[in-house]
């Protein structure tokens, strides 16, 4: 992939959205445990069972400044991506998402377990923090998620130059007009969203007929992770006259490239924990925004600016061969 | 799927679309229960009219190749799992023969429509 020359823009807001706000959330969740540090037990239980019930315990300040230490190792990595390699939107939504989510969840779900000691004389008699966890992890990623959108969208930079050669190409005359469509979804889609379905609804009416509590979380939980992978879980692949177009089922977050900044198109392999990470909507090496559903065939294309692209799809070859073909069309125009 | 349309060509539009999807069928490449993109999707796709494809689906349809359902869209049906491998094979090697005689496709055409008979 190439383009590591290229500038990364909007340095400044992705430093402020990736460090510089998740840290005056920090010190917020610092503050408010000040105010109602007195009344804490001590020590204050800092870690839970399965069975929701305390069973290690220790000083709360340990408990909050190890949470703020991973904080800011994770937003750290995040100022780095998005600074560093953030070269499109995507990349930098990826990053300032990532930095907010840590450093708002992770200290104000600690707080927030503080919070639910105020008072106790023993720290064994703590409550459940699952609600305190959920709550804190749910309203972090809203909170990113307004972050995410506030980074500025892709700058329009058509290409200055022609597309290689060599590059993969497809038999196309000029009175000819195609669309290239697949789709891509995770190994058994419908088996994790059937299933998933019935298990939250038989939870569910567990939790809310028989009143079990953990029915009910536990129904929350695996709707939340059924929702996810179904709307994540499934993307639609298109190259036509108007460049590549990605979107999953929800349609949001989708990807476009117009025809005039396809740099080339090409066909790779993609290993999802070697090369991203893990699966998802994610951001690999040099910040190529991946598409990643499964391992193998891959769709990659290197756009103008330095922005690369990867979606494991299958018959990428006749994606890429298209988008080329096309993007020559654009070009003599 | 890769779907094209040749503005020049001698056959209609309309045709050529849904020749296509008979092709993809017969190939495997569509299989029963795939769902088509919709015909408004296409036809911006393929900068055509949505008359265009809707032609081609309701041919398609009519055929029973595809069902047509409000809101679903176009769903192929279960004789698009027809395997038409044999025939593909003896209609390759009709058309080597056909080129070695040098024989035009219009010809070759021709002579199957009488076979057809």
């Amino acid at each position: 992939m190439t383009g590591q020359h290229s500038p990364v823009p909007h340095r400044l807001l992705t430093a402020v959205l990736t460090i510089v706000v998740p840290l005056l959330f920090a010190a917020g969740a610092v503050i408010w445990v000040l105010s109602f540090a007195a009344e804490l037990p001590d020590p204050v239980a800092v870690h839970w069972g399965a069975d929701g019930r305390p069973d290690g315990f220790g000083p709360w300040q340990s408990a909050i400044g190890m949470m703020i230490l991973i904080a800011l190792l994770m937003c750290g990595l995040a100022a780095a991506i998005g600074i560093r390699s953030g070269r499109a939107a995507a990349t930098r939504r990826l990053a300032v998402f990532l930095g907010l989510w840590s450093g708002i969840a992770l200290p104000w779900f600690i707080a927030g377990t503080l919070h639910l000691q105020r008072g106790l004389a023993d720290a064994r008699q703590a409550p459940d923090v699952n609600p305190a966890l959920w709550a804190g992890f749910a309203g972090a990623a809203l909170i990113a998620a307004v972050g995410a959108l506030l980074v500025p969208g892709d700058a329009r930079m058509p290409a200055a130059d022609a597309v290689p050669a060599d590059a993969i190409r497809l038999r196309l005359s000029d009175s000819e007009a195609a669309s290239w469509r697949r789709s891509v979804e995770i190994p058994g889609f419908h088996w994790i969203a059937g299933i998933g379905g019935v298990a939250t609804v038989v939870l569910a009416v567990l939790g809310l007929w028989r009143g079990m509590l953990w029915a009910d979380l536990w129904a929350g939980t695996v709707g939340f992770l059924t929702v996810l992978l179904v709307a994540l879980g499934r993307w639609r692949v298109v190259v036509d006259h108007t460049g590549l177009t990605v979107s999953p089922l929800i349609s949001r977050p989708r990807t476009h490239v117009p025809l005039d900044e396809v740099v080339q198109a090409e066909v790779g392999s993609i290993s999802p924990l070697g090369d991203f990470g893990g699966w998802g909507y994610r951001v690999g090496r040099e910040g190529t925004v991946g598409i990643v559903v499964r391992s193998g065939e891959a769709l990659t294309v290197q756009r103008t600016g330095g922005r690369n692209l990867a979606i494991t799809v299958d018959d990428a070859a006749t994606g890429a061969a298209l988008l080329n073909t096309l993007a020559d069309r654009a070009r003599r125009r | 799927m890769l779907f094209r349309i040749d503005f020049a060509g001698a056959e209609p539009l309309f045709r050529q679309l849904a020749d296509q999807i008979r092709a993809a069928a017969a190939r495997g490449d569509l299989r029963p229960g795939q769902r088509l993109p919709s015909a408004r999707e296409l036809a911006d796709s393929l900068d055509i009219s949505l008359h265009t494809v809707l032609h081609a689906y309701q041919e398609l349809r009519d055929e029973g190749l595809i069902e047509l359902r409000r809101g679903r869209g176009a769903v192929l049906t279960g004789a698009a799992a027809q395997d038409l491998r044999q025939l593909r094979d003896a209609l390759t090697s009709a058309a080597a023969e056909a080129k070695r005689r040098g024989l035009s496709l219009d010809t070759t055409i021709g002579l199957l429509k009488e076979a057809f008979r």
